[in-house]
């Protein structure tokens, strides 16, 4: 799907206020639909109202306010009249649709047995419009391969620092092969739709020629269903942390695959202080780290580590 | 000799209505039959893959005869256009357009209608229990058609032949 027709998923009202902005949708991050309150989008970075003509202001009052038909008709066309099909993501509070694009909600908590079981009477819509960013692990992708051969990776990063993007396209480069490193056969557990994008099962992001995709799978549980069933050289995972995920690693390194996961964390300190991921820090589980941050801009490598500590690089902060 | 041309074809043609009614009751059957094979087939795609209903009525659609194929694949396309009609509207849009045509009399099509109006309605547990109330509903039709359905096409069949031959012998 292209990013013009990700308008098309909006209510009457709203797609036509957007088609007015004639916005360069490469520049929108997010648009944030709550009832009562005004047409919100993140563009280029900033925050900015939207008209009922289509202007694009900072002054709340003279944005058009979202009515509750708004969200209603948006959610009939994002869930395709069909909200029961996407229980499971919107038990998690969100829907991907095609185009990879992430569709959160709120609303009222359904409750069975203490557990959410749905939402209803949703009332707030944020859709965070998916950037793949081909190319970003150029720079840091020769660090990760070491004779010919790929090296299990740890990616360490704060939320909202370019962990998943980052991770995206490593799985893409190393699956069309990149460098010395042949192509190789990855295994995607994609338990929030993040990495793949997938809508109705296919990949909707370039997440390379020769990677197979688990979506909505609980990591431990797909890393072993891909172990059994797909044969992976490497496995790739986003946000581990679990102590079911630590052990099902163990499982795949013992397998003779190679792991490429993300952890949340703004240091190696960070990594070293969580007690289930320390234990494979010290025996050198892990061959390389990689450190993200968010400036100068969300995805900047700050350093790559060797299993060892040892720096492999380091970014230059000019004062 | 004219005369006795026109009083065979008001026999014939009486005898050809009374035979077209008790096709009708067959072909209404038929109808029903294609409306419960298709709530199956829709059972089997909300229960096992949860499959979004555009996608469904599509898929489905390609399973079944005119006019119901094109009854489902253009509700499927309509469904894909977001014009800002509602599903019920949708729903009741096409099965007025392709379904006039068919034997199924005005009070199934309401009832059908009716039925559109419950799915894509809250959990997939819903839907399921939609499908499998409107599928009792059908087979309960179906049922009661069967029932005495020789008896009543013989019946359509002797009233046209008989209609015939009173016109023939009051005209003669």
């Amino acid at each position: 799907m292209e990013h013009k027709e990700l308008i098309r998923l909006f209510s009457g009202k709203v797609r036509r206020i957007m088609e007015r902005a004639s916005l360069d949708m490469a520049k929108v991050y997010e648009i944030r639909l709550r009832v009562g309150s005004p047409l919100l989008l993140i563009y280029s970075g900033e925050e900015f109202f939207v008209t009922e003509e289509g202007t694009l202001v900072r002054e709340a009052k003279t944005a058009y306010q979202i009515q509750a038909e708004d969200v209603r008709e948006t959610m009939e066309y994002i869930g395709n009249y069909s909200l029961y099909a996407y229980e499971d993501e919107l038990r998690q509070g969100f829907l991907t649709v095609q185009g990879g694009h992430r569709v959160g909600i709120a609303g009222k908590a359904v409750l069975e047995d203490e557990k959410v079981k749905g939402i209803r009477h949703i009332s707030c819509i944020n859709v965070r419009v998916a950037h793949q960013q081909k190319g970003c692990a150029d720079k840091v992708l020769p660090y990760l391969i070491e004779k010919g051969a790929f090296c299990h990776t740890l990616i360490v990063s704060a939320p909202r620092c370019g962990k998943t993007t980052l991770l995206r396209d490593i799985i893409r480069q190393i699956s069309d092969g990149a460098g010395d490193c042949p192509g190789l056969t990855v295994g995607v557990v994609d338990e929030r739709s993040e990495i793949a994008g997938c809508y109705l099962g296919v990949a909707q992001n370039d997440v390379g020629i020769r990677t197979d995709v688990l979506d909505c799978c609980p990591k431990a549980e797909g890393m072993m269903m891909l172990i059994r069933s797909m044969s992976p050289e490497v496995v790739a995972v986003d946000e581990i942390g679990a102590s079911e995920d630590i052990r099902a690693l163990e499982a795949v390194i013992n397998c003779g695959c190679k792991i490429l996961a993300t952890v949340h964390g703004n240091s190696m300190e960070d990594v070293r202080k969580k007690p289930l991921l320390s234990r494979l820090v010290e025996e050198h589980v892990f061959e390389r780290y990689v450190v993200l941050v968010g400036t100068p801009k969300a995805g900047s490598v700050q350093a790559v580590f060797d299993g060892r500590g040892t720096t492999l690089y380091r970014r230059e902060v000019t004062a | 000799m004219i005369r006795a041309a026109a009083l065979l074809l008001v026999a014939a043609s009486c005898a050809g209505l009374g035979f077209v009614k008790s096709q009708a009751l067959s072909a209404r059957i038929r109808d029903l039959l294609i409306l419960r094979k298709i709530l199956r087939l829709l059972t089997g795609e909300i229960s096992y893959g949860g499959t979004p209903l555009p996608e469904a009525f599509y898929r489905i659609g390609g399973k079944v005869g005119e006019p119901f194929r094109d009854f489902l694949q253009d509700l499927s396309l309509d469904m894909r256009r977001y014009e800002g009609e509602s599903f019920s509207e949708l729903f009741d849009r096409n099965a007025d357009c392709h379904l006039k045509g068919t034997r199924l009399t005005r009070e199934d099509l309401e009832e059908w209608k009716e039925f559109g109006r419950m799915l894509g309605y809250l959990d997939r547990e819903m839907q399921l229990s939609t499908l499998k109330s409107f599928d009792e509903t059908l087979a309960w039709k179906i049922g009661e058609q069967k029932e005495g359905l020789p008896a009543r096409k013989k019946l359509y069949q002797s009233l046209g032949v008989m209609g015939g031959l009173f016109l023939v012998i009051v005209f003669a």
